[in-house]
C-alpha cells in the first residue's frame, strides 16, 4: 500500500479536484484506492456524493481502538473508496495534540489497511499545521499542485522544507501543474521555465470548464466526460504517479 | 452491506421507483457484454468467488467477487485471459493464481445486460444506497430474461439498505440462488456450479453388497472419464488428459484390487481396452509433464533458455504428435465401443448363476480386507528395500502405494473421515516422494532420448546438449533429494503406531 497526499499551503489551486480526478483514475486502472477527505470543507466528499460526516467526528481519526476501515464508504465506482470528512476536522489539529506520538499517528492509523488498499490518497487542509506535518510523515509521496504563478512557484519551496524537515527520508515530492490556461502568455512561459525541471511531473492539468462543472455533475470528469482533455489529463497525471511512486 | 435482489418479471420500473422511493437516481443504460470464467472443475465457483468479463463499447474488464457481499473489484484487460499468467499483475493475479494453477480459465456463462447504476440519495444529493439495475439476457439453449438489482449499503446508514431489502422482497424479489447470475447463466448452458470435479464424491453404503457398490464407483470413474474427453481433444488444458487417464487407472485398479466380486471372465476383455486408453494417452501425458518442469527449470536457470530452446522446440513437437494420438484414440470406434459397452456392463446387474462367492460380501468387509492386504504388500515391499534401491524395485513401491491410495479413496466414506484423512495424508507424502523419483527416471532417459535425436540432426547443436547435460545433473541433484527424503517418508508410513491404525481400522473385526 502506498500513501500519497495532495497538499499545498495555498488554497484554490486545484487540490480536491485533482485528489479526486487522480482517485478515481487509479481505481480504474484497478488500484484499490482510498481517498481520505481530510479537508473539513468536505469537497472531495461532496463530489463523490458521499455524506461528509463521520460518526464520531475527528476523534476517528485518532482514537487507534476504532476500526478506520470501517468508515470506508463506497462510491459509484469500482475500487473506489472515501473516507469522508466532517466539520470537526477543524478541530483536528487539538485532538493529534493531544495524542502521543502526533506525527506518526496518521501512518499508524493507515496500517491495519495494509491488506484492503493499494493507495491511499490524502486530500489535505491547504495550511500548515500538525495535521500537515502527520499527513507528510505518513506518505510515500506528496502531490503538489502548482498553478503557473510566482507567488505559486514561492509557495512550492515552503512545501520543498517543510517536506525535507518533516517527511520520511524517502518522501517524494511531485509537483504538477495545475488550472494551466494555456492562452495566457505568462501561463505558457512559467510552464515552460516548470517543466524544465526534473522533479515536475510532465503532465498539466488544464484549466478546463469540465473541471469546474464537477460540482454541479457530482462525479469525477472521466466517469462523465471521459474523452475531455481534462479527463485525459488527470489519467496520464495518474500514469506518471504510479511510475514515480512504484505502483 | 451488500446483496442482490432478483425481482419478478412483471415488476414495472415504475413499482422500482416506488419501492425504492423518489430519491432513487439512475443514470442511462449501458449495454454491458458479461462472460464468467472458471475452471472446468469450479475452483474458483465454488468456494463462492466470482470472475467475469465485462465488454461494453469495445472496452473489457476483469470483474472479481471474492466472497458474496464484498465489493466486486475490476481491473481493465486486453484481449483474453486463459492463463493465471494473463491476469493483470497485481490484486487479482494473487488472488487467483494460487487457486487455478495449471487450469484454464474457460467460459462457463455469459449474459447481455442494460445496466442502470446510481444510487437512492438524501436531500443534498448525497447516496444513502447505492444501485446497480440490470436487465439480463441469460445466453444460451435455455435462456430467458432476468433483472436483478445489487444494492450497496453505506456504513453508518444501514436503514436506507434494509429498507430497500424489504420493499423489495414485498415485490416477490429474491435474494437467494435465483439472484446469482452465474448460477442462471451456466444453467442456461446447461451446467452448474459443482458440477464436476476431479475429486472422487462416492456415497457407497458399509452393507451394500460388494458388487453393487463396485458398479457404483465404476459408474462414477466413467462419468468423470467421459467428461474429460471433450476437453482433452480441445487442448483446453492439461489437467482434462491427466484426470481422464487416472479415471481408467482407477478403473483398472478397482478391478484388480477389488476381486472376486465380479465373474472374472466379463472384466478381462475391457481390462485390455483400458490398459490400451493407458498406453494411447501414456507419452502425451509424460510429455505434458516434463514441458511443465521446462517450465520451471527456465525460472531457474534462465541463463540456459536460449540453448535450451531447440529442445525446447524438439519436446513441444513431440508432444505434438503424441497428442494427435491421443485425439486419434479418442474418436476412434475403439474407444467408443470400450465407454458403450462399459456404461451397459457397469450399469447391468450379475446373473445369480454367475455371481461370484463374494459378490454379495457387505462391502465394508470386503474393502477392509482388500486395504489391508494392500497396506501389508506395500510396507513388505518397502521394508525389503535396503539402502540402495533400484530405480525398478522403487518404481514397483509407487504403483503399489497408488493402489493402496485408490482404495482408501474409494472406500472413504465407509471409515471416520479423521482417521482415513490422516492415513491418506501419510501415503500422500511417501507417494509425492515416489512420483518424483520415478519422474525424475522417465524425464532423465527421455532427455537421453532427445539428445540422441539432437546429435543425429544435421544442425550443430552443441550449445543446447551441453545445456542438456546441466539439465540432466540437475534431475540427478533432485532423484538423490528424493532418495534421501523417501527414507523419512517410508518410516512414517511404516511406522508401528501407522501400522496399528491400519489394523484398528481394516482389520478382521473391525
Amino acid at each position: 500500500m502506498k500513501t500519497i497526499a495532495i497538499w499545498t499551503i495555498k488554497g484554490g489551486v486545484g487540490k480536491t479536484t485533482a485528489a479526486v480526478n487522480v482517485a478515481h483514475a487509479a481505481a480504474a486502472t484497478g488500484v484499490r484506492t482510498l481517498l481520505w477527505d481530510l479537508d473539513p470543507q468536505g469537497a472531495a466528499s461532496f463530489y463523490l456524493r458521499v455524506l461528509p460526516q463521520l460518526d464520531g467526528g475527528s476523534r476517528v481519526v485518532v482514537d487507534r481502538t476504532t476500526d478506520l476501515g470501517w468508515h470506508a464508504r463506497p462510491t459509484e465506482f469500482n475500487n473506489l473508496f472515501l473516507l469522508p470528512a466532517d466539520f470537526s476536522f477543524r478541530h483536528l489539529d487539538l485532538e493529534l495534540d493531544a495524542a502521543k506520538k502526533p506525527r506518526k499517528r496518521l501512518a499508524k492509523r493507515l496500517e491495519p489497511l495494509v491488506d484492503r488498499f493499494d493507495l491511499v490518497l490524502i486530500d489535505c487542509p491547504p495550511s500548515v499545521s500538525l495535521v500537515s506535518e502527520a499527513v507528510v510523515c505518513a506518505c510515500d509521496a506528496v502531490m503538489v499542485p502548482v498553478i503557473p504563478s510566482t507567488l505559486s512557484m514561492r509557495t512550492l519551496e515552503l512545501v520543498r522544507n517543510f517536506v525535507r524537515e518533516t517527511g520520511r527520508p524517502h518522501t517524494t515530492l511531485l509537483p504538477f501543474l495545475s488550472m494551466v490556461d494555456r492562452r495566457k502568455r505568462l501561463h505558457r512561459e512559467l510552464v515552460e521555465e516548470c517543466l524544465a525541471k526534473e522533479e515536475f511531473l510532465r503532465t498539466t492539468i488544464p484549466n478546463a470548464s469540465a473541471v469546474e462543472r464537477m460540482g454541479i455533475i457530482r462525479a469525477p470528469v472521466a466517469a462523465t466526460l471521459p474523452s475531455q482533455p481534462a479527463a485525459i489529463a488527470f489519467h496520464d497525471l495518474w500514469s506518471e504517479v504510479a511510475v514515480r511512486a512504484d505502483l | 452491506m451488500h446483496t442482490t435482489i432478483r425481482i419478478p418479471d412483471d415488476v414495472s420500473e415504475a413499482d422500482l421507483q416506488k419501492a425504492l422511493g423518489a430519491q432513487l437516481s439512475l443514470g442511462p443504460a449501458r449495454s454491458v457484454r458479461l462472460t464468467f470464467l472458471d475452471s472446468f472443475d469450479w475452483i474458483l465457483s465454488a468456494d463462492g468467488a466470482r470472475l467475469w468479463r465485462e465488454s461494453s463499447g469495445g472496452r473489457h474488464q476483469l470483474c472479481w467477487v471474492e466472497r458474496p457481499a464484498e465489493p466486486t473489484y475490476s481491473v481493465p484487460i486486453q484481449g483474453d485471459v486463459r492463463w493465471a499468467a494473463d491476469l493483470p499483475q497485481g490484486h487479482l493475479r494473487s488472488r487467483i493464481a494460487p487457486h487455478l494453477g495449471i487450469r484454464a480459465l474457460t467460459e462457463v456463462g455469459g449474459c447481455r445486460i442494460q445496466r442502470r447504476r446510481g444510487g437512492v440519495r438524501d436531500g443534498d444529493g448525497n447516496n444513502t444506497l447505492l444501485v446497480d439495475l440490470d436487465r439480463a439476457e441469460l445466453l444460451g439453449p435455455s435462456g430467458s430474461t432476468v433483472t436483478v438489482i445489487r444494492l450497496v449499503g453505506v456504513p453508518g446508514l444501514e436503514r436506507p439498505f434494509k429498507k430497500a431489502v424489504r420493499k423489495l422482497t414485498a415485490l416477490g424479489g429474491d435474494a437467494g440462488e435465483t439472484a446469482d447470475l452465474l448460477e442462471l447463466a451456466t444453467a442456461a448452458q446447461g451446467r452448474f456450479i459443482g458440477d464436476y470435479s476431479s475429486k472422487l464424491r462416492l456415497s457407497i453404503k458399509p452393507d451394500q453388497p460388494s458388487d453393487e457398490a463396485l458398479r457404483n464407483i465404476l459408474l462414477t470413474l466413467l462419468k468423470t472419464l467421459r467428461a474429460n474427453v471433450a476437453g482433452t481433444i480441445a487442448d483446453i488444458d492439461t489437467e482434462f488428459l491427466h484426470d481422464l487417464r487416472v479415471a481408467s487407472r482407477r478403473t483398472r485398479s478397482a478391478l484388480t484390487q477389488v476381486k472376486g466380486v465380479l465373474p472374472a471372465e466379463d472384466i478381462a476383455p475391457f481390462m485390455t481396452e483400458f490398459k490400451w486408453l493407458g498406453t494411447v494417452t501414456g507419452p502425451c501425458r509424460d510429455l505434458d509433464v516434463l514441458l511443465m518442469e521446462m517450465e520451471e527449470y527456465h525460472d531457474e536457470l534462465p541463463e540456459l533458455a536460449d540453448a535450451l530452446k531447440p529442445l525446447l522446440r524438439t519436446i513441444q513437437d513431440a508432444r505434438e504428435e503424441a497428442y494427435r494420438e491421443v485425439c486419434a484414440g479418442l474418436r476412434s470406434r475403439r474407444f467408443a465401443s470400450l465407454v458403450t459397452d462399459w456404461e451397459a456392463y457397469v450399469a447391468s446387474e450379475t446373473p445369480p448363476d454367475r455371481r461370484p462367492d463374494n459378490a454379495g460380501v457387505p462391502i465394508r468387509e470386503t474393502a477392509s480386507g482388500r486395504i489391508l492386504k494392500a497396506y501389508r504388500r506395500t510396507l513388505k515391499r518397502g521394508g525389503n528395500l535396503g539402502d540402495n534401491p533400484p530405480a525398478e524395485a522403487l518404481h514397483q513401491l509407487r504403483i503399489d502405494a497408488k493402489k493402496l491410495r485408490y482404495l482408501l479413496e474409494f472406500f472413504r466414506n465407509l471409515y471416520p473421515k479423521k482417521e482415513i484423512d490422516r492415513l491418506v495424508r501419510e501415503l500422500k507424502a511417501l507417494q509425492d516422494v515416489l512420483g518424483g523419483l520415478n519422474d525424475m527416471e522417465v524425464q532423465q532417459d527421455r532427455l537421453l532420448g532427445f539428445a540422441r535425436d539432437l546429435s543425429s540432426a544435421p544442425e550443430d547443436h552443441a550449445a543446447t546438449l551441453i545445456a542438456m547435460g546441466r539439465l540432466s545433473a540437475i534431475m540427478a541433484d533432485r532423484q538423490e533429494a528424493y532418495r534421501l527424503e523417501f527414507a523419512e517418508r517410508f518410516e512414517v508410513f511404516a511406522h508401528p503406531k501407522s501400522q496399528d491404525r491400519y489394523r484398528s481400522l481394516f482389520g478382521s473385526g473391525a
